[in-house]
């Protein structure tokens, strides 16, 4: 315990206007002197770092408490404190666990009951230990709940099951389905039993003598082995993955990687078979940077005379002279093997003058024929960015519509699972059960197509890549108007209204209307930013300037008016009102009355007050006028010293004692292990029971994923 | 019961429907059979602004100033004394385009001395190209900072009169791209030498803002913010150095610091169509993990 709450401790016990009866005053008094003394020899042990003597101090004391309760006074209220002392000063993990413990068994006060507790539960192989049993319940509980789910929806086509039991035959099938492949994952690496792994190391790095060193030891060894394969098993499903993607240079990487792993023998194929593709690709690469074997060549007199003025003019690049010199080629040589280059040289100098639908018409034309290479290199020009300008927004367009449809209509997780229960169902109805693939289930459909409609589930990134794109090559093109259009309608969708204000207001004629939507969308956004986290103050007064007309503005006013004064330490109405000490001339020095709930006499509001720069700002509610009103009070240096020390020293014990209780648990809930589980989602209306799931909870989850 | 049929036959065949895939249309990477179209494709792309926009690509994703140099050489080599002068010419365009000016200046010469319709423009380009490859060639190192500060200045001087003379003409974007080059180099020399500069960080700050005011229109737009953002971050990793002791940190000091770091990071990593996206949102994941980290080592 720290010295500090010590003394304050012995303090509290000295002062006879705490709880003591007037004819106890006297005895008190008596003591006074003697309990600083104990106070101070327990202090100088722990300074000294004698255990034994603090283990006599706490004998003393637990006497010297039961001496009092037979005497029918309050037990001095030390012992705790000097027990967790005491327990600071155990040499081992083992023998201070034991203290700890010793602590927890007297029944402490909350603030060295939390302390304890924290200790204990901040003990590496303690916690893994807890990590572990949670893991493996929350296993067996999803296997359970998993077979049983299926048996629980209650999509359109499961409703036929009435009238036709054979349909539960699919039902039936998914749910063992999802069980085998859900034992086929048992065992899989999970991230707690990597936090465990990791606490368990640190444990004997630390302690490598404590009592459990064999037991964590064999537990190392085993989720070791365990992680080193997972670890196998990810990197080479990396490298497949890319693999067959055709992506090799990431494949090689991660196939490499895998294969320097000790015992990850399942690289070696696939890393083989990238390094040979990436032979062949090599290969075809250098290929592509040669002539054909036999190319054709003209012959010689004027056909040799034309095509060489034709290279020349294109080498020149004066569209004029190009389109010339093809021109002539063509006429004279139209069914030469070199007719088809000369188009292409026609189109290219019709685009390098500014013809470019002219230009466009003449590599449509040459795509036709895609046997010979001037045609291929046609094609290629029409689907780049320049040719296909605003089509090839409206492909991604289309590609989005038709993806969102898939979405209402299929779902999002059509993966081997679901195509498994699709599967055996149409196995065992035929055509009919189609319907309960999906598309007779309307409670799915209308689910999804309301998520839809309220949050695209589909990406746009497509959309704006290109029309971002092309804003940025052609931002004065005829067209840019109707990419602005586009752009702005493609963001707002993906939810980034900024974006798709700026484009929108690029248009040639917003409709404020439509811009005022945005700007409300834009505010909406803005405000669940600023409530996620600590209040955001900058934020909060952005919406109320930028955005004063809407909704989101009248939420962030409301917030700001709620905000505490500015200050470095903020202490609420509450904590003052559960810490009355803090009101003292020792503390903040506060007329009491600020408290008693007299609005005449002045009351402090909700967001109490706050300490910064030398004063003591007060947020007070009066009937002199509405609202809050704050007041604020200069300090001198020692007063703010301790205004300062007693604030802080309030909210670590606040902090200390705060509940840590989940609050979706209720304080019956842990003796009732399963619960009904409903939901109304994608895959339609579920109902099913369920066994609870412990939830994982770690303050530094990212460290393990 | 027939609607519903086709409704499922709809819905199963919008499911089914492969997406339209890049390139598909384009075929493989593949042998050419005629020059004429190597050259055509180089022609078509010789006054790109190149200052402001990535270097051009073909269909099948290659970049084509490289690629079409490397299929001319390799029909020189193939058909050595065939078409000479266009294939002089047309390496010397496209060597011009990849900042070799002094090979470039060198396969001009060579043209302008043939009995060519190309001869008169080559022997332009030749003098173009040698005014290129003479400040080029400016040394941009010295022994010591001011040394090579001294030559790079001297080295952008060079190219600035180049931007000047070549001013609405295609070979502005080149030079302009060059001098972008150079500014930056000296950014990077400050950014790097800081610690011994007076004023270090400020100077370093300085120059990459201008870096990011001067080339607004530059095509590594993105990528000197980034730069920014690096030395924020370098300057808010300097701070944690410099103040490791428990009281010596001041948290709100160290997150105004950082917080300059992923402001650049966070506007590239929304930038949409820039190639830096992705690295963006990667640099501002992993210094917003460094920020989380250092914060709660001294919470």
């Amino acid at each position: 315990m720290r010295p500090a709450a010590l003394v304050l401790a012995a303090a509290a016990l000295a002062c006879p206007a705490f709880v003591r009866a007037g004819d106890l005053l006297d005895d008190v008094a008596a003591q006074q002197a003697d309990v600083e003394q104990r106070v101070r020899e327990i202090l100088v042990h722990r300074l000294e770092g004698d255990a034994r003597a603090l283990a006599a101090d706490v004998a003393r004391l637990e006497a010297r408490d039961e001496a009092r309760r037979d005497r029918g006074l309050a037990p001095t209220g030390l012992t705790d404190d000097v027990r967790y002392l005491a327990a600071s000063l155990a040499p081992t993990r083992d023998a201070a666990r034991d203290a700890l413990h010793a602590v927890l068994r007297a029944h402490p006060d909350d603030v060295v009951r939390h302390l304890a507790e924290h200790r204990l539960e901040a003990d590496d192989a303690e916690a893994a230990n807890r990590i572990l049993s949670d893991d493996r319940h929350n296993r067996r509980a999803a296997i359970i709940n998993d077979a049983v789910r299926p048996l629980g929806v209650f999509s359109g086509g499961a409703l036929f099951a009435a009238i036709n039991p054979i349909l539960l035959a699919g039902s039936a099938v998914d749910s063992i389905a999802t069980t085998a492949v859900n034992l086929w994952n048992y065992n899989r690496l999970s991230t707690p039993e990597r936090e465990a792994l990791a606490r368990y190391r640190q444990t004997l790095v630390r302690q490598p003598r404590t009592q459990d060193a064999p037991e964590i030891a064999r537990a190392i060894r085993r989720l070791g082995a365990k992680r080193a394969a997972a670890l196998c098993a990810e990197t080479v499903a990396l490298g497949k993955k890319a693999l067959g993607e055709r992506d090799l240079d990431h494949a090689v990487f991660y196939l490499r990687t895998a294969d320097g792993m000790e015992g990850c023998g399942a690289a070696a194929r696939p890393l083989a078979e990238a390094r040979e593709a990436l032979a062949r690709r090599a290969a075809r690469e250098e290929a592509g940077r040669w002539p054909v074997d036999e190319p054709p060549e003209p012959e010689t007199g004027a056909e040799a005379d034309d095509y060489h003025a034709l290279l020349v003019a294109t080498a020149l690049g004066e569209p004029g002279a190009m389109i010339e010199a093809a021109s002539r080629f063509l006429q004279r040589h139209d069914d030469s093997d070199f007719a088809p280059s000369a188009r292409y040289v026609v189109a290219v100098a019709r685009d390098l003058a500014g013809h470019h639908d002219e230009a466009k018409v003449a590599l449509e034309a040459l795509a036709r024929d895609g046997r010979t290479t001037a045609g291929r290199a046609a094609a290629g020009a029409l689907a780049s960015v320049e040719f296909r300008r605003v089509d090839a927004i409206a492909d991604a367009e289309r590609r989005h519509f038709r993806d969102t449809l898939k979405y209402v209509f299929l779902g999002g997780q059509l993966d081997g699972r679901t195509a498994l229960h699709s599967g055996t169902q149409l196995a065992a109805q035929g055509v009919q059960a189609a319907e309960s693939l999906g598309i007779f289930n309307v409670i799915g459909v209308l689910t999804r197509a309301w998520t839809a409609w309220r949050k695209d589930p589909v990406s746009n990134q497509a959309i704006i890549d290109r029309g971002e794109e092309f804003l940025a090559r052609q931002p004065e093109a005829p067209e840019a108007n109707e990419v602005h259009e586009k752009l702005a309608a493609a963001y707002e969708r993906a939810g980034q209204y900024g974006r798709a204000l700026m484009h929108y207001r690029a248009t040639r004629a917003p409709d404020p209307g439509r811009v005022k939507r945005l700007e409300a969308k834009m505010a909406a956004d803005l405000l669940e930013q600023a409530d996620k986290g600590p209040p955001n103050r900058v934020l909060l007064t952005g919406i109320v300037d930028h955005f004063p007309e809407t909704k989101a503005a009248d939420k962030a006013r409301k917030r700001l008016g709620e905000l505490p004064p500015d200050g470095d330490t903020t202490l609420d109405k509450a904590l003052l009102l559960a810490n009355p000490t803090l009101l003292g001339p020792d503390g903040l020095d506060l007329d009491p009355a600020l408290l008693d709930g007299d609005r005449k006499n002045g009351e402090l509001a909700d967001a109490g007050v706050a300490l910064a720069d030398g004063a003591l700002k007060l947020t007070l509610d009066d009937d002199a006028a509405p609202g809050h009103r704050v007041e604020t009070r200069r300090l001198s240096s020692d007063a703010w010293a301790r205004a300062k020390a007693a604030a802080q020293e309030a909210l670590y014990e606040s902090l200390v004692t705060a509940d840590r209780r989940d609050p979706e648990i209720g304080p019956l809930e842990k003796y009732v292990p399963v619960y009904v589980q409903g939901s109304f989602g994608d895959g339609g209306l579920s109902v099913a029971p369920a066994v609870k799931m412990r939830r994982y909870r770690s303050t530094e989850k990212a460290l393990y994923e | 019961m027939a609607t519903r049929r086709v409704l499922a036959a709809l819905v199963l065949g919008l499911a089914l429907a492969p997406s339209a895939r890049a390139g598909d249309a384009t075929g493989a990477f593949a042998p050419y059979e005629d020059i004429l179209q190597v050259i055509a494709d180089l022609t078509w792309h010789l006054n790109d602004d190149t200052y402001r926009f990535p270097p051009p690509k073909d269909a099948t994703g290659h970049e084509l100033y490289q690629l079409a140099l490397r299929r001319i050489e390799n029909w020189e080599k193939r058909y050595p004394g065939r078409l000479v002068d266009v294939t002089g010419f047309t390496r010397a365009e496209a060597l011009e385009h990849l900042g070799e000016y002094e090979r470039a200046a060198e396969a001009y010469r060579q043209v302008g001395a043939m009995q060519s319709p190309l001869a008169e423009k080559a022997r332009a380009g030749a003098d173009r190209s040698a005014a290129f490859a003479e400040a080029a060639a400016l040394p941009e190192w010295g022994d010591d900072l001011d040394a090579s500060l001294t030559a790079l200045r001297k080295k952008l001087d060079a190219w600035g009169a180049l931007v000047q003379r070549f001013d609405g003409t295609p070979y502005q974007a080149a030079a302009m791209a060059e001098e972008e080059r150079l500014e930056s180099t000296v950014a990077r020399l400050i950014v790097e030498n800081r610690r011994a500069i007076e004023d270090g960080p400020k100077t370093a700050e300085r120059s990459l803002r201008f870096l990011v005011e001067k080339h607004a229109d530059s095509k590594n737009l993105p990528e000197h913010i980034l730069r920014l953002g690096d030395l924020y971050a370098e300057l808010a990793r300097d701070y944690v150095e410099q103040h490791a002791r428990p009281l010596a940190f001041d948290p709100d000091e160290f997150d105004a610091r950082a917080d300059r770091a992923l402001d650049m990071y966070r506007k590239v990593a929304t930038w949409d169509g820039a190639p830096e996206k992705p690295e963006a949102q990667g640099r501002f994941a992993a210094f917003d993990a460094y920020k989380t980290s250092v914060l709660a080592r001294y919470r």
